[in-house]
């Protein structure tokens, strides 16, 4: 039997663990949210429009923009995610205006039929694509597009391929309340493709117990390589940012946001 | 190598200090120096002087001495190379690092070599890398590090792990604060005790020193 892929055992065998890494972003989602609704009206997104976001983990951004009148769907992998979104979309109010549902990127189209469309926008926040190969990306990014209406937008929010060469940090450390993730990096420079082995472990007084090591495989993008593939699963490339905040795009920006207009 | 491309070859008599447990000087001896390594570490001095293999008994002498009173050695004693790596600069004031290279530069030869092995400030004030984890056998120790570019210290904080399947099993905690120098700190140190700079790398094969090299290798000899 073949190992499974990383993501399943990440996201479905073992939510729990990336369920605190979600947990701990989830106050981020407020500033965030704000900045993307300032993506979003740039490029004419009207008022209370129609939002999907894929994959959505627990709704930090979608709960939020749905909080700002924006009608959002979510869509993640971990059925423990969308559980989680959903108790926290109703917590905050907004249970009938961000609904969230279990689904697969790269059949995108079998959780959210097209007949369930048209949307005005589609996110793909924090580095989630380049899990599986090329083609995959370019089949995935044409999955938003059935499902978005012409002149709508893809927003692509990613790690830059250009700062992780140059700034490139061979291993990592977080503490998240009690739990503690360990990395391990390799980059490919030929491939692209970042190998990291992830280790979280949870504090028991000074020792630390293993919980999960995790294999992480994907491809990071350089921006003119995006703006490619955004071509390739049929959007026009528009505007590149360095971040949420819509800065030019640098070597020193950590991340990449590129808007892509069906 | 590095010694052999100085001219300085099997038989030379090397001081190495500080030496810590003595591993590298019994390589050396066993490589055909004459050694005598010294460290303030008692207990390391110790269980070194233990460790000496008996073909090379002759060859390597340990002492132990503090910083102060180094190198603690008879008035004329005059070595062709005074090993002092580590980054065994910067661990003081400025002031104790000049009064310590003006005691080793007493008991060198007048063409004689210092190699000295320090940490790059350049290198660690370039890049953020708050992290690092090493594993040597069973143990595995994470390194925090914070670096103070006001101040320019180092500070690390390690923690030591044993390894019991895949947990990590709290062993002990240790720290290092380090002053980091530039090579132009280093060349005014040397400056004021009685050494000249030879050549700064980054490192042992003689690489040109950027901001990407984790080390200067400095290398001097009395000014004369």
């Amino acid at each position: 039997m073949a190992a499974a892929h990383w993501t399943e055992d990440l996201f479905l065998r073992h939510p729990e663990v990336f369920l605190a890494v979600h947990e701990n972003a989830w106050s981020k989602g407020e500033e965030q949210a704000r900045d993307l609704n300032a993506i979003l009206e740039r490029f004419g997104v009207p008022a209370g429009g129609r939002i999907l976001d894929a994959p959505c983990g627990i709704g930090r951004h979608a709960t939020r923009l749905a909080k700002m009148g924006y009608r959002t769907v979510g869509v993640d992998l971990s059925p423990v995610f969308v559980a989680r979104a959903t108790e926290l979309a109703r917590q905050e109010g907004v249970a009938d205006r961000a609904t969230y549902r279990i689904g697969d990127l790269r059949r995108l189209t079998e959780a959210v039929p097209v007949t369930e469309g048209p949307f005005d926008a589609a996110l793909n926040l924090w580095t989630s694509l380049g899990y599986y190969d090329e083609e995959t990306d370019v089949r995935i990014l044409q999955e938003y597009g059935k499902l978005v209406r012409p002149g709508g937008i893809l927003v692509i929010y990613i790690v830059n391929r250009d700062f992780v060469v140059r700034h490139f940090d061979p291993q990592g450390y977080e503490a998240l309340g009690d739990l503690v993730h360990i990395e391990q990096r390799h980059l490919d420079l030929v491939t692209s493709r970042m190998r990291n082995e992830w280790r979280f472990f949870r504090r028991n007084g000074v020792d630390l117990d293993h919980i999960l090591t995790v294999p992480i495989d994907h491809c990071i993008y350089s921006l003119h390589e995006l703006r490619r593939l955004l071509v390739r699963g049929g959007w026009h490339p528009t505007e590149a940012f360095g971040g949420f905040k819509m800065d030019a795009p640098s070597i020193d920006s950590p991340t990449q946001v590129v808007v892509g207009r069906r | 190598m590095f010694l052999e491309e100085e001219g300085i070859a099997h038989g030379a008599h090397l001081l190495d200090v500080p030496c810590g447990i003595g591993r590298r000087a019994i390589g050396l001896a066993e490589a055909g120096f004459e050694i005598t390594a010294v460290d303030p570490n008692e207990m390391g001095i110790a269980a070194a002087t233990e460790r000496i293999p008996d073909a090379v008994g002759s060859r390597l002498h340990f002492a132990t001495a503090s910083r102060d009173s180094l190198p603690g050695l008879p008035a004329g004693a005059r070595f062709d190379a005074i090993l002092c790596l580590d980054h065994a600069l910067g661990r003081a004031p400025t002031a104790d690092d000049v009064a310590f290279l003006r005691r080793l530069a007493a008991h060198v030869r007048p063409e004689g070599r210092l190699v000295l092995d320090l940490l790059n400030r350049d290198f660690f004030a370039s890049r953020g890398r708050p992290f690092a984890f090493h594993t040597i056998g069973s143990l595995e120790q994470h390194e925090f590090r914070s670096f103070d570019a006001v101040t320019g210290v180092l500070r690390l904080e390690w923690k030591f792990y044993e390894r019991i399947g895949e947990d990590l099993k709290h062993r002990t905690d240790s720290y290092a604060e380090l002053t980091l120098l530039t090579p132009r700190d280093v060349a005014g140190s040397l400056g004021q005790s009685g050494w000249r700079i030879v050549g700064v790398w980054g490192g042992w094969r003689r690489e040109a020193v950027t901001a990407d090299h984790r080390k200067l290798i400095v290398l001097a000899t009395p000014a004369g």
